[in-house]
């Protein structure tokens, strides 16, 4: 889950 | 196996470093101390002592900023965090990416094209005297605060590693920083920050090398690193830490507070770091500084701060140490058991590398923002530079005794204020991020609602504090604190969204400026920006570097003029022949001098292969690349003459970039 989380907010 | 190990079982450290230790210590801080002072000879104006004359190299600027990147606190708080929860311990060093586009191509042009000196001055330029008071304020008591919370943080550091009285490690960082921040100013702070990048890098990566030596027992350091690695649970191992729990430290407060919030203000509201990109020679080098520090430089610094965390959660868990007492301890068992006399005063003084190089750059900064937002435009207007550069030397010792005080008043009356310190970060960064970022990216945020974004944010955060309730639905399932309620890392994504609602929403029904009054502000008027810092249109065409030997004259050559070229700088001051007589530069609409360069001459072929053209922007500085910059200077290119290879100037723009006679010069076109 984080892995996709900051992937997917990570706003670029 | 076992047999091994129980041989290799000691006490946990009781003891503090040696005297060899001492010796490293004390020796590195004269090091630095004299490192620093020498930088003085360099700061010839204002803007040298602030910004460095704007002349160097990428990878002095990027270099330098490893150090101030990695705080005073960060091995001890890097290292516990590596212990308790394995190598999510670096998480926020490696979750800064998502906004350098905003940075590269937004943020860094407009601040350098603008020649905008602080936060506050943005702030005065795209929304007027209230939001620039109001930013001068909150972001100066939080500054001079911060110095005192940093020396009072490396006090409590210095006495649990070394158990010497906090006053005295206090004392003695306070005055070898404000020693050669004064004299050297931002120069020395670069240089010194330099050396200090590589004391705390190699100081980090010497330990962890030690300590797998050591988890190795009699083999070679693979077995230290399948050792530990080995000792870690899956959970452990995993450059993330659990979604949501425990409240303490977990992924999603992370990633909101330190990869959101805390990149946005490294980014865009840290007058330090703003600093420190105005003193590249250019754009360019900026971005080349920032690409380097983000890809490279962050994921080398979380191995160097996490590490002993992680060995010792090896090493206690195979017997190797003790377990400390308490976690935030783990850092000076490894640390000590690692390494031998000697090598462990090496690690410490990387230790004090990193406490040192974030309190010059607050220094520096905060004796900026006070030059530049209070003494120059509400105390003495209109003074000689030579007048502002001594107020600075005195404005950055002040600021250095100030922040001793605090540091020593948080020592004597308990940490109270501290708390309340850390407490006022939380208040003041979401609301000013949020303000710099609209501002700089929404041509109709208007200054009402930049206004509103500040207030609203602020008092949208205190009643957050009253009731904690209100940041529940931005909480991602994570639980408040047992004791407080309060949620400990989600106050930042609330800040920021309840900034950002006011201030759109005021915008929405507020005038905002004229396009011609924020005109090089924000983000769609770049090709302004470039075309009022050069003086003329810009050229983008890319040419080469060119290497050229130095030839003094005035046959077409000037000092810095704000003249275009040779003829209209003789049609403006056709009785100045003598650089004593250069009358002062006119001052443009926003009250600061307009930009000077020397003009210098090279030959046809020379400009052909920079591809330059007379009027262009150049940057000339000592062939020797690792000066970095430091012998430099922007000239303006005159008219073309006929002898490959050289660059002609006048003695005074020879001696204004430090040059040393005999040495040749590298060129390139800039704009």
């Amino acid at each position: 889950w984080p892995y996709l989380y900051q992937y997917g907010i990570g706003i670029f | 196996m076992i047999h091994l190990l129980a041989q290799e079982v000691v006490e946990a450290p009781k003891t503090y470093g040696s005297w060899p230790d001492y010796v490293v210590i004390i020796v590195y801080m004269l090091v630095i101390l004299g490192f620093g002072s020498f930088f003085g000879r360099f700061a010839k104006s204002t803007r040298d002592f602030f910004f460095s004359g704007s002349k160097f190299s990428w990878w002095l600027i990027g270099m330098s900023m490893v150090a101030t990147g990695v705080g005073s606190h960060s091995f001890v708080k890097y290292a516990q965090k590596g212990y308790e929860h394995g190598m999510s311990s670096g998480m926020s060093y490696m979750n800064d990416w998502f906004f350098i586009p905003l940075f590269m191509f937004g943020w860094l042009p407009i601040i350098y094209f603008s020649r905008v000196r602080s936060i506050p001055e943005y702030f005065q330029r795209r929304f007027g005297t209230v939001a620039r008071f109001l930013a001068v304020f909150l972001i100066l008591q939080y500054m001079v605060g911060y110095i005192g919370f940093n020396l009072f943080t490396l006090g409590t550091v210095a006495h649990q590693v070394l158990g010497i009285d906090i006053w005295v490690a206090i004392v003695a960082i306070a005055v070898v920083c404000g020693v050669y921040v004064t004299a050297g100013g931002q120069t020395a702070v670069i240089f010194t920050d330099l050396a200090q990048g590589f004391m705390l890098l190699i100081g980090g990566l010497l330990l962890f090398a030690l300590g797998l030596d050591r988890l190795a027992l009699d083999g070679a350091i693979t077995d230290g690193i399948a050792a530990l690695w080995t000792n870690l649970s899956l959970a452990e191992r995993l450059p993330f830490a659990h979604f949501n729990e425990p409240q303490s430290f977990n992924f999603i407060g992370v990633f909101w507070q330190d990869g959101v919030a805390g990149s946005l203000m490294f980014l865009f509201i840290s007058q330090g770091l703003m600093m420190r990109f105005l003193a590249a020679k250019s754009v360019n080098e900026g971005r080349k500084a920032i690409l380097f520090n983000t890809l490279f430089i962050l994921p080398i610094s979380m191995i160097v701060v996490g590490n002993a965390g992680w060995l010792g959660n090896a090493m206690v868990d195979t017997g190797a140490v003790d377990a400390p007492e308490e976690a935030r301890d783990i850092f000076v068992v490894v640390a000590e058991l690692a390494c031998g006399p000697g090598v462990f005063g090496f690690v410490l003084a990387a230790l004090s590398a990193a406490l040192m190089s974030t309190i010059d750059t607050y220094t520096n900064a905060t004796a900026a923002l006070f030059i530049y937002d209070v003494y120059q435009p509400y105390i003495k207007r209109g003074a000689p530079d030579r007048h502002y550069m001594r107020s600075a030397r005195i404005a950055s010792a002040v600021i250095a005794v100030v922040g001793l005080g605090i540091g020593l008043y948080f020592m004597t009356f308990g940490t109270d204020l501290y708390k309340i310190h850390g407490m006022f970060q939380s208040f003041v960064t979401p609301p000013i991020v949020v303000a710099v970022l609209l501002g700089a990216f929404w041509r109709r945020f208007t200054p009402a609602g930049a206004v509103a974004a500040m207030l609203g944010g602020m008092l949208c955060i205190w009643l957050s504090k009253v009731f904690p309730g209100v940041v529940a639905p931005f909480a991602h399932g994570v639980v408040p604190d047992g004791e407080t309620g309060q949620y400990m890392y989600m106050t930042a994504l609330y800040g920021l969204v309840c900034s950002a609602f006011i201030g759109v929403t005021v915008s929405l029904f507020t005038k905002p400026k004229t396009p011609e009054q924020i005109a090089g502000l924000w983000v769609g008027t770049m090709d302004f920006g470039m075309k009022r810092f050069k003086g003329g249109k810009p050229n983008h065409a890319v040419g080469k570097k060119v290497k050229a030997n130095i030839t003094i004259t005035s046959d077409g050559t000037t000092g810095p003029t704000i003249a275009l070229s040779f003829d209209e700088h003789q049609a403006m001051f056709p009785d100045s022949d003598a650089p004593a007589e250069r009358k002062p530069a006119p001052f443009d609409e926003h009250g600061q001098p307009k930009p000077e360069y020397s003009i210098v001459r090279f030959s046809t072929d020379d400009l052909q292969r920079m591809k330059a053209e007379e009027g262009d922007l150049l940057y000339v500085s000592d062939a020797r690349w690792w000066l970095g910059g430091l012998r430099s200077s922007h000239c303006r290119a005159g008219k073309p003459h006929d002898r490959n290879g050289v660059v002609m100037m006048t003695d005074e723009a020879f001696e204004l970039a430090s040059f040393v006679k005999g040495r040749p010069a590298r060129v390139e076109k800039l704009l």
